[in-house]
Parts: structure tokens; sequence; C-alpha cells
């Protein structure tokens, strides 16, 4: 068990940010969570799987809904309702525990993305529970059934939602991931679009075989070397080169923004970033294709880069970009990760598959 | 407690049916639901409030949702997935005692309507267990609030939500009756616009002071008018005289539909009814708009009848008619019957009168 300093917390949500590959919630909203907590005393313990009992369980909390303008006003038919003080997935949490008759041993994360993860590590930190230094996603993903707990067949259910008015819900038992995904939105939209939801409870033996072990320290490493570069004053595409170099990435693209056309549908942010090449890339062209996260890039209209790598995207200042807030003009830097082990596994891209997004290409590794 | 033959419980769906005022869920349904109970001859009592013990749990199993018409074929969203082969409200009453780890010792109706009531008399059947001569709406009502339960301050959680595709949902606590209906309502929209539920736990002693009393009894007497006259081959027009006659009711109109517009919108069928009056109606017209059950009705475009009084339908043959199963040039007969005294006390009206579906009209007790 080791003790996360807010330098290291901050790390791993800048980490996150860039694995994030423009999904994964905002930077900005993921630091508060971190600052807030260790301002006030908190502290985040982190436990690698070794350190998990067999037989202890772990649920993971999170938030699911469309996220709120800042300064929005609630709705009158929600205004007139008692609120909670302290963020929904942690009254989920604890009525999943309540429901169970179990204490969960730690808290484990749905994705690395700057706010989703922050959300894990606040929630970890406020029920004085450690993190599991683990992942269900290794990256950030764009619907429910993209974990490896999906790929590994690991029951989604028992699933507790809570509102922020603080009522309680648990979902007992659903056909699929897929009918626990319409449920637990119906419930959102009926609750100002957001609720609190724990699930995958399971037993340390079974989360040990389905998770990708070690995915914090991996986001640390990212956000360290980001840290590192940007301090001693490296550009963004120094940083791009550092991460790539450091973590068997490669630079896949430095240029500015031509046009990145897009919009929201169904709940999810559907769109195009074009790219005009600069330096090394001069008179070359760059597009990128995302469902809230990157999906495929096209380097001079060839496949470049395609899901489950990932497509990681960093401005001029060494700042982690976030869909869809791009500006014609504005520099990004490119670089590609290597997909986590699993997703490119036979399975993994069963459920991975481009074609489901509407890409008839088929996946291939990018080449360094 | 007395012992329901089978045409015993064909009286009480048809006499609901008319208590349905459009919704309640299809008496086809409801009647379909019954015949295997009824063929095989399954026990069924009903019992009374003074059979009910103080410390004895009961619960309340029901379908929410928006009924679909007969003939509507099911999404393929919905068609791939498995599909339960007995009602849901019966696996919500059973996940219900698992979930407080209490028997119930009967089963109560949540409404009177052709099929909700039947879910409540299939449940008591498959369980064993009796239905109480009692009901908290004494009708067919649109919205979970709009029961005595609400009126009476019992607590409508823990509810237990299960679909047609054996998935459990355990609403654990809410704010308020509002809110469970905005989630109940919300995870009957994902699942196909139906799930069955149970909700109401409550002791035997809270339940008495909260329920309208002999309503099972109530509907059957309907029913028996009904089944009585039309199968001496009387009119429908004949048929709803008689229910009136017997029941303090009014005859409204008779008339054949010119139009239906209706929309399924937020997991409810919204519409209106529009008549062209015959015979003594000749010349005339009336509208009737519904939110799943009739609110409203206006004749020559004068209101005539609102909630919480009773809108009653019947066609030629004298048969109920639910909402949305209505055809150009259908004919309908139509009757008010008084509401439960409970719904016309102020307490009641706050709950289920014309203010809360936004009409600026106040409640007056048709004549």
């Amino acid at each position: 068990m080791r003790e996360l300093t807010e330098q290291n917390a901050i790390d791993i949500v800048y980490g996150c940010a860039v694995v994030g590959t423009g999904g994964g919630g905002n930077l900005k909203s993921g630091l508060e969570m971190i600052r807030k907590l260790y301002s006030e005393g908190g502290k985040i313990e982190m436990a690698d799987l070794s350190e998990l009992p067999d037989d202890a369980f772990v649920a993971t909390p999170y938030g699911c809904g469309a996220p709120k303008l800042l300064g929005k006003k609630l709705d009158d038919k929600y205004a007139r309702l008692p609120q909670l003080d302290y963020p929904a997935p942690l009254l989920a949490f604890r009525s999943l525990e309540e429901y169970m008759d179990k204490s969960f041993f730690a808290v484990a994360s749905s994705e690395l993305g700057a706010e989703s993860t922050a959300e894990a590590l606040f929630i970890a930190g406020s029920l004085g529970l450690p993190i599991m230094n683990a992942d269900a996603a290794g990256r950030s993903v764009p619907d429910l059934q993209y974990s490896t707990y999906f790929v590994k067949k690991k029951p989604i259910y028992p699933m507790a939602v809570a509102t922020e008015f603080g009522e309680t819900i648990i979902i007992k038992n659903v056909v699929d991931d897929f009918r626990a995904e319409a449920i637990a939105r119906s419930i959102a939209v009926a609750s100002n679009n957001m609720v609190g939801i724990a699930d995958h409870p399971m037993s340390g033996k079974d989360y040990k075989s389905a998770v990708i072990p070690e995915a914090m320290d991996y986001a640390m490493r990212i956000g360290e070397i980001l840290r590192k570069v940007k301090n001693s004053g490296g550009s963004g595409y120094d940083v791009a080169n550092h991460i790539a170099s450091e973590m068997d990435g490669k630079i896949a693209f430095h240029g500015v923004i031509k046009e990145a056309p897009w919009e929201a549908r169904d709940g999810y942010n559907y769109g195009e970033i074009h790219l005009t090449g600069q330096d090394d890339f001069g008179g070359d062209e760059y597009v990128i294709h995302f469902k809230n996260e990157n999906i495929i890039s096209y380097h001079n209209g060839n496949v470049d880069v395609t899901s489950p790598d990932l497509i990681c995207m960093i401005n001029a200042e060494g700042i982690p970009v976030n869909t869809p807030n791009f500006e014609v003009g504005e520099e990004l830097n490119v670089l590609a990760l290597t997909s986590p082990g699993i997703w490119t596994t036979e399975e993994g891209l069963k459920c991975f598959d481009l074609n489901y997004f509407g890409f008839d290409v088929p996946y291939k590794p990018f080449v360094k | 407690m007395i012992k329901l033959s089978g045409d015993d419980i064909k009286k009480i769906l048809y006499g609901c049916a008319v208590l349905g005022t459009g919704g309640g869920g299809n008496l086809e349904d409801g009647l379909e639901m019954m015949r295997e109970d009824i063929e095989e001859k399954r026990d069924l009592y009903l019992a009374d409030l003074s059979e009910l013990p103080d410390d004895a749990y009961i619960a309340t199993p029901y379908g929410c949702g928006a009924p679909k018409a007969l003939n509507a074929k099911e999404d393929e969203k919905y068609s791939k997935l498995p599909h339960l082969n007995y009602p849901s409200s019966l696996l919500s009453f059973r996940s219900m005692e698992e979930y407080i780890g209490e028997k119930f010792f009967a089963v109560s109706s949540t409404e009177l309507g052709g099929c909700n009531t039947a879910e409540a008399l299939h449940t008591a059947c498959q369980l064993g267990l009796p239905i109480m001569d009692s009901d908290p709406a004494g009708r067919s009502v649109p919205e979970l609030q709009h029961s005595t339960y609400y009126v009476k301050n019992k607590s409508i959680t823990p509810m237990t939500v299960a679909t047609d595709f054996g998935e459990v949902v355990i609403v654990k606590d809410t704010v308020d009756d509002f809110r469970a209906e905005d989630i109940v309502r919300s995870i009957a929209v994902a699942s196909d616009s139906m799930v069955g539920v149970t909700d109401h736990p409550m002791l035997g002693k809270d339940y008495k002071e909260a329920i309208i009393p002999n309503a099972i009894s109530y509907a059957k007497g309907i029913g028996e008018t009904l089944l009585e006259k039309s199968g001496a081959n009387a009119s429908g027009q004949e048929v709803a005289d008689a229910i009136a006659k017997e029941h303090s009711g009014k005859v409204l109109f008779k008339g054949n539909v010119t139009s239906s517009p209706w929309e399924q919108r937020d997991g409810f069928n919204f519409g209106e009814i529009n008549l062209n009056g015959k015979d003594d109606y000749a010349g005339e017209t009336y509208k009737i708009c519904f939110k799943n059950e009739n609110i409203i009705s206006y004749r020559n475009g004068e209101v005539d009848v609102v909630v919480p009084d009773l809108i009653c339908m019947l066609n030629d043959k004298g048969m109920p008619i639910t909402t949305p199963n209505f055809e150009n040039g259908m004919e309908i007969n139509v009757f008010a019957l008084p509401a439960p005294e409970i719904w016309t006390t102020d307490e009641g009206l706050a709950c289920f009168g014309p203010a809360h579906f936004g009409l600026p009209v106040e409640y007056k007790p048709f004549k």
C-alpha cells in the first residue's frame, strides 16, 4: 500500500487526460476534485493487485449522464428537491455495500480519464479506502461495455444507482451490459441528467483476472514526463516527443487545426479534426475521427492509427486537449500509444470493433 | 374469505375494464392472463379487510407503462432479448418478498382496470394468496401517486420493478411519490414501455386505514350487470343505461368516433376521442381527452364531466373499450360513475383533481 502525494494524484490526472484520447471528461474539473480533497486534509492510498485479498470485494464507482454546463440554473422540477452535499457515486458505493452486506476493500476505476479517474480517486479518498492500481479500460472509452470486465464476462450487477437528491436504486440483474446502460441512463435522464453508479462488485480473485494491472502507475508516469518536460521549458511538441519515446509510442503529427466540425448526437460528441502540418510535417495533412474518444486517424489520406491504439493530443503549451474544445489555428501535437494488450486479443477486438464505429478498416498496430 | 369462481373473476375483470375509463390495460390481456388460472380451477379467495391481521404484511403488484395497441409489433431492440413467460408484476412481487425478507399475507390491487387488476388476481393465484376486497384507487388512474396510499401518507418505497426481460430493479428510497413515478416511468420507457411493479409493502394495520373498502365487490357488481345484459343481447346503450341506473351513474352520450388522434409520450398515451351524436344525441358532438385514462369530457364544447369522476366507455355490443383501440365510425356509449368519496375530499382533489392535469376547471360532481 502506498500513500499518494497530492503531486502523485495530479500527475495521474494529467496522465489520464493524455490517455483520454479526447474523452474521459474535463481536466480542469478533475484537478479541482483532487485539490479539494487534499486541501481538506484528505489522503489517498493505492493498493497493488498483489495486496488485494482473493476473498475481499471491490466495486467501481463513477458518474453517468451528460455533464452540465457550468453556471446552469437547476430546473424548477429539481430545485424543490433536497440536494446531496457530496458526490452521488459515493452514496451509490455505500448503498451497494449495504445491499450486498459486505464492506468493500478498495475502489476500482472504470476508465483512465481526467475526470472519471479523478472521481474514483476522490471517492476512494472520501471513503478512506485504497484505489486499486489497475483499471478496467487502460484508456478512455465511449460506452459502458468497453471494459475488460465485459471482455472477461464479469457481471455488471448488482449495480447501485444514486441520484443527486439522495435517492438510491439497486439494479439487481439485467440481461446484459447494454440493458444496464439503457436502464441507468434512463434513471439519469429522469434525475437532472446525472446519477452516481457503483457496479461490477466482485471478489479480489475475479477482479485480478479481469483488469489491466498497474494502470495508475502507467498514467502517473505519463503525467510525470509531461510535468518535467514542461517545467524545464519544453514545448508541447517536446512533451509529446518525450512521452512517445519513453512510453513505447510514436509522434503521429505536429500541425495546426484547419477545421473541426462536430455534433452532439444520442448523448455523444461525433466529429473530425483536420490538421495542416508544420515543421517536420510541413505540407502534410492529418485527420482524426472521434466519438467522444479518438477512433481513427489518417495521414495524407492513408490510415495511420486505429483504435484500440491510443490517439493522444497535446497543445502548444504541453496540455492535453479535450474534445470538442478545438479552435481553428490552434497547434496540436498528436502522438500514438500502444493499446493495452487485452484490447488487441481476438475477444478484445470483437468488443472494440472499428466496424461498430462505421469504419470498414481492420485494426493494425501503428508503425513506429 | 369468499372463494371466487371463474365466472366471478370474469365479472370482476369486465367491471374493472368499465372502471378503467379507457386505461387500466386491455381487458383482452387481462382475460388471457387469467385464462389458465380459470381453466385449471386454481383457488382464489377474496379477503375482507376484517380478515387481514394487523401485523401481517401486504403489497401491491401492477403493470406500469403505456399499454400497447392489441396488434402492435415488438421493436427489434427488444425482440432479441429473452422474455419472461409469466407477468413481470409476479416477478416484482417475489423480488419484494425476497428483498424485505417477509412473506406477504395477501395481494392488493393497485387500481381497478381490465389488465391491472388481473395482474393482482394472477399474482394472488400463482402464489396461493388471497386478494383483498379493497383498492387504493377505486378506478383506474394514470400516475403512481394517484392513490389513497399517497393521500394517507403511506410510503411507496421500497419498490421492486421487473422488466419483461426478467430484469429486477429495487427502488430503495425516493424523495416522494412523484420522484418514484419519474424513476419507474423512465425504466419503463427504457424497457419497451412496460414494467411490472410491486410497491407500498406495509402492515395490515396501515393498509386498513389507507384503502377503499369493498372495491373488488363493487367491480364485480358492475361486471355482473354488464355480462347479464350483453348476454341477453342488449345493445351497448342498454348496457350503459343499466349500469348507470344500478350504480348511481348517468348516461352521457352515444355517438360514432370521427377522429381519435393520440401519441405515446413520456411513457403515457395522450389523446382525444371525438364523437358525432346519434339517436337521442343526433346533431351533437362530444370530446373526451385522455392521459391513459379519460380525464375530462366536453359536450358541444362545454365541460361535461371531469376527474375524479369516471368517464366510462362501452361499444355497440356493450363491451368496455380501452385506449387507444379506437376506429373511426366505431360506436361509443359514454356514461359517468361517481368518484370514490376519498377523491372528492380536499386532499383527494389536490392529488387527482382537474388542477393536477393543468385544467382550469373546478371539480363539480356530475348530476
